[in-house]
């Protein structure tokens, strides 16, 4: 681990910090405010898995795209989206990335190469072939990478787009956060294989299966994916292996049963806080200036949800609008 | 004018089309063949996939989504249904849900089979499902002419396309010219003029309400045949001033009786011609049932010659307003 520490430098390392607390604490805002009654009608966290976007965006630059799912505001936050669109999103707002059209599962910036999250399991995969395919008819070194979890192998959209990426030799990366659950169903009910990666397989294509809880471990299984993938080695299927210790769904009629022994176990190894000890313990972040990050990424959640509460609603004729180009 | 095939006017648009734009591609199953256009174009730009609608349907919307102009073969559209996932909720939606952040510049080629003796999985319609999904345009292609200017204003759009053919009406010929020529979509075309009557066909209903339509002009009714063109957008305002002449309506449209196209055009002229009707609107559908092999099954469920007469007699029969 010390090796992957080192290859990071300590900026990099911090600036993953940062965005896991933003997206963190852009999760407890949205489930604050759901307690207290706010008009917002669902959201998916990303809490426990927040070191897969940080980890695998961070290679990507200006002219790569993602494709996420529903859980989406992790990915959204690690492409650098303004965090007050986000917010006022969630609410349906006029001052919300997509005009409050989209709402908390379809959050999109494409001026930062983020598709609308799409709401349908697997249904990420076909677009993100699509996207690696112009960027190889067009000649250039770009990617995309699109984001699902492990009840989406199970689809056909996942197999059609797999097979189709590898006969194209396509710059795509299939992420795969293996959270362990398809919504409230474990694994072992639904996959005959327990490293969904090993679906790659039938595919030809590489694959590799990684911890996705460390955002360094994260970050290097990423990097040699996508460096691939620029080079014109063709797909990777990428298995990271997390587990989402939050409900599936912050909407108030959702029951969960996933045991509390396991999620106790992944409580520990929780990314955000696995990341804060390493900079503590390599004297790369003292306490002071975790306090002060702290505060200053709440109080950025804070003006977001200010500027949530102040934006007006869409006037209910725009509902005809943006349909058409 | 040479008159050349349906199917060659549809072949020569593309051909046209992609080397006007090299962001114009084609991909689907079985494009390989006839191989004029692989040879022009190479594999690259006319690509054959897997059978894999959802697969390769879903990779049009991202290759369209970042500026490429994708035309996806899809043959049957039967076949569709494997891959109606992407284009119901990406293809129709992804634009509209970003709040209009992206252009998703995709036409998808259908063709169904009805009348032809291809049962139940093989011959199926789904105009009136694909009517139902905002964010799609759709387009019905009933002569040579129109196969090839509604496929280049088609591939010009920038929104998703529905480009529906009808296997009987692909084995026509028409005359076609060599030019480039674009039809704007929402413009019905009037294919006969009438006073008496409006009968408002697609595809291969077009043809055949012509035909009807002759016969009753020797028994002195003058029927008008329109034909919409495009479904989505829709010439309501042709439509309109049609059933204002003639007083009378027929509508003739082989998606089923039930929710199906004719029902929701009648409701159209029901609601906003209502003051032009002299006499209650006629559809004429496909009976509610699978379509069956047996030839005489088949021709009993589908729209017919007879059925359309019997249809525009009856306005006449109705007492008049």
């Amino acid at each position: 681990m010390k090796v992957v520490m080192s290859s990071l430098s300590r900026g990099k390392l911090l600036e993953f910090y940062r965005k896991m607390l933003l997206m963190r604490r852009f999760d407890e805002k949205a489930g604050e405010l759901i307690a207290d009654g706010e008009p917002i009608y669902e959201t998916h966290p990303v809490m426990g898995q927040e070191a897969v976007p940080v980890g695998v965006c961070a290679h990507l630059e200006r002219g790569d795209y993602i494709v996420p799912n529903y859980r989406n505001h992790g990915h959204c936050i690690a492409m650098g989206m303004n965090v007050k669109g986000m917010m006022a999103e969630l609410y349906g707002k006029s001052g919300g990335v997509c005009k409050g059209k989209g709402g908390p599962m379809h959050m999109a910036d494409m001026s930062k190469g983020v598709l609308p999250g799409i709401g349908i399991v697997g249904g990420t995969i076909p677009p993100a072939v699509g996207v690696a395919l112009a960027a190889k008819m067009k000649q250039t070194d770009r990617v995309s990478v699109c984001f699902f979890g492990d009840g989406a192998t199970s689809i056909g959209a996942f197999h059609e787009g797999l097979n189709l990426a590898s006969l194209w030799s396509l710059p795509v990366i299939f992420v795969c956060e293996n959270n362990q659950y398809a919504s409230r169903d474990p694994l072992e009910l639904t996959s005959p294989v327990k490293d969904v990666a090993t679906r790659a397989s039938a595919y030809a294509i590489r694959k590799r299966t990684a911890g996705g809880n460390d955002v360094s471990e994260v970050y290097k299984a990423a990097g040699e994916s996508i460096r691939d993938a620029r080079k014109g080695k063709g797909p990777t299927l990428l298995e990271f292996k997390t587990f989402l210790t939050a409900p599936h769904s912050l909407n108030p009629v959702m029951y969960e049963n996933v045991p509390k022994a396991e999620l106790a176990k992944w409580k520990k190894k929780d990314p955000v806080q696995l990341l804060r000890g390493r900079l503590v313990k390599a004297n790369l972040l003292t306490r002071q200036a975790d306090e002060q990050l702290i505060a200053e990424v709440a109080n950025q959640i804070e003006d977001a949800y200010t500027f949530a509460r102040k934006s007006p609603y869409p006037s209910p004729k725009e509902v005809l609008e943006d349909l058409y180009a | 004018m040479r008159e050349i095939s349906y199917n060659d006017a549809i072949n020569e648009a593309l051909s046209e089309e992609m080397s006007r734009d090299d962001a114009v591609f084609l991909m689907g199953e079985g494009v390989h063949s006839p191989a004029a256009l692989v040879d022009r174009f190479g594999t690259e730009r006319v690509r054959t996939t897997p059978i894999s609608e959802n697969g390769f349907g879903g990779t049009a919307v991202g290759a369209a989504v970042v500026g490429l102009r994708p035309v996806v073969e899809f043959r049957n559209a039967a076949f569709l249904l494997s891959g109606f996932d992407q284009i119901v909720s990406n293809a129709a939606k992804l634009r509209y849900m970003s709040g209009g952040q992206l252009t998703i510049p995709v036409v998808f080629m259908l063709s169904f089979s009805s009348g032809l003796r291809r049962g139940a999985q093989h011959s199926f319609n789904p105009l009136s499902w694909f009517a139902n999904c905002p964010g799609l345009k759709i387009v019905v292609p009933s002569t040579a002419y129109d196969a090839k200017g509604l496929l280049k204003t088609a591939i010009r759009d920038n929104n998703p396309v529905i480009y529906m053919r009808q296997g009987m009406v692909a084995t026509t010929r028409g005359e076609v010219p060599r030019k480039d020529y674009t039809i704007p979509f929402g413009s019905a075309e009037i294919r006969r003029e009438g006073v008496d009557v409006t009968i408002l066909a697609t595809l291969n209903s077009v043809s055949m309400s012509l035909a009807v339509a002759e016969k009753l002009a020797k028994q002195g009714i003058s029927a008008e045949v329109v034909d919409p063109r495009s479904l989505v957008p829709l010439d309501k305002k042709k439509i309109l001033s049609s059933v204002e002449k003639t007083g009378r309506l027929v509508v003739v449209d082989e998606s089923y009786e039930t929710a199906g196209l004719a029902s929701a055009l009648a409701a159209i002229v029901a609601e906003e011609g209502f003051q032009y009707l002299k006499c209650p609107i006629k559809r004429v559908s496909t009976l509610d049932v699978p379509f069956p092999y047996s030839p005489p099954l088949e021709d009993y469920m589908l729209p017919t010659p007879e059925k359309i007469t019997k249809a525009v007699r009856e306005t006449f029969n109705t007492k008049s307003r």
